[in-house]
């Protein structure tokens, strides 16, 4: 037997709460999907990465 | 630059990235980040790591929702990405100290000993792997 999916729309991904635990959501084809919230070393791998970009657009643009 | 936002890169489709770049060209002033941005970044960065199976189980039963960070799901988040547009796509692996960079046909593997650089879209912007890992 197959297994039916529950089709949402992005405002209805927008409305759920988002989960005590942590975490969130993201839509594929209309299918909810849920993210485990990212671990200790991963923000450490996020923060440092987006601080690398960050600071390389700001040097791009000072030098014009 | 962007983090924790939701891009509705494709009709329902909407992926929370762990980084993102979109030109300042791309942005509009109707993009509003409370909701889900109509716009395709042109560079997406994904950190991996284990997901909590137990965590993703219990979630998925009270919201009917999927758990994701599956490699199917990588496979298929990457592809999407691709699709709707994204010029490259960086994948971070800190078990392997290693960098998978993806675009439009073609990928490479970075290790600690290369760098990471990505001067179609960010010109000047150039680091070494193993930064990203320490």
């Amino acid at each position: 037997m197959l297994a039916t999916k529950t089709l949402h729309s992005v405002e209805d991904m927008e409305r759920t709460p988002k989960p005590e635990a942590g975490g969130g959501y993201e839509l594929d084809e209309g299918e909810l999907i849920y993210l485990s919230p990212n671990s200790m070393e991963q923000w450490e791998i996020i923060h440092r990465c987006y601080h690398l970009l960050q600071n390389s657009m700001e040097a791009h643009t000072r030098a014009g | 630059m962007l983090a924790d936002t939701w891009f509705e890169i494709l009709p329902a489709v909407v992926r929370a990235p762990d980084v993102v770049f979109v030109p300042r060209a791309a942005w509009r002033p109707e993009l509003d980040p409370k909701h889900a941005l109509k716009v395709v970044p042109a560079l997406m960065v994904e950190v991996l790591a284990s997901s909590d199976p137990e965590l993703s189980r219990k979630i998925a039963l009270e919201s009917s929702a999927r758990p994701a960070r599956t490699p199917r799901d990588l496979s298929k988040r990457l592809r999407q990405y691709l699709e709707a547009g994204v010029l490259q796509v960086w994948v971070l692996d800190p078990d392997e100290g290693e960098a998978d960079v993806y675009a439009a046909g073609s990928l490479r593997t970075l290790t600690t000993k290369d760098r990471l650089e990505a001067p179609a879209i960010l010109p000047g912007f150039s680091v070494s792997v193993a930064r990203l890992f320490e």
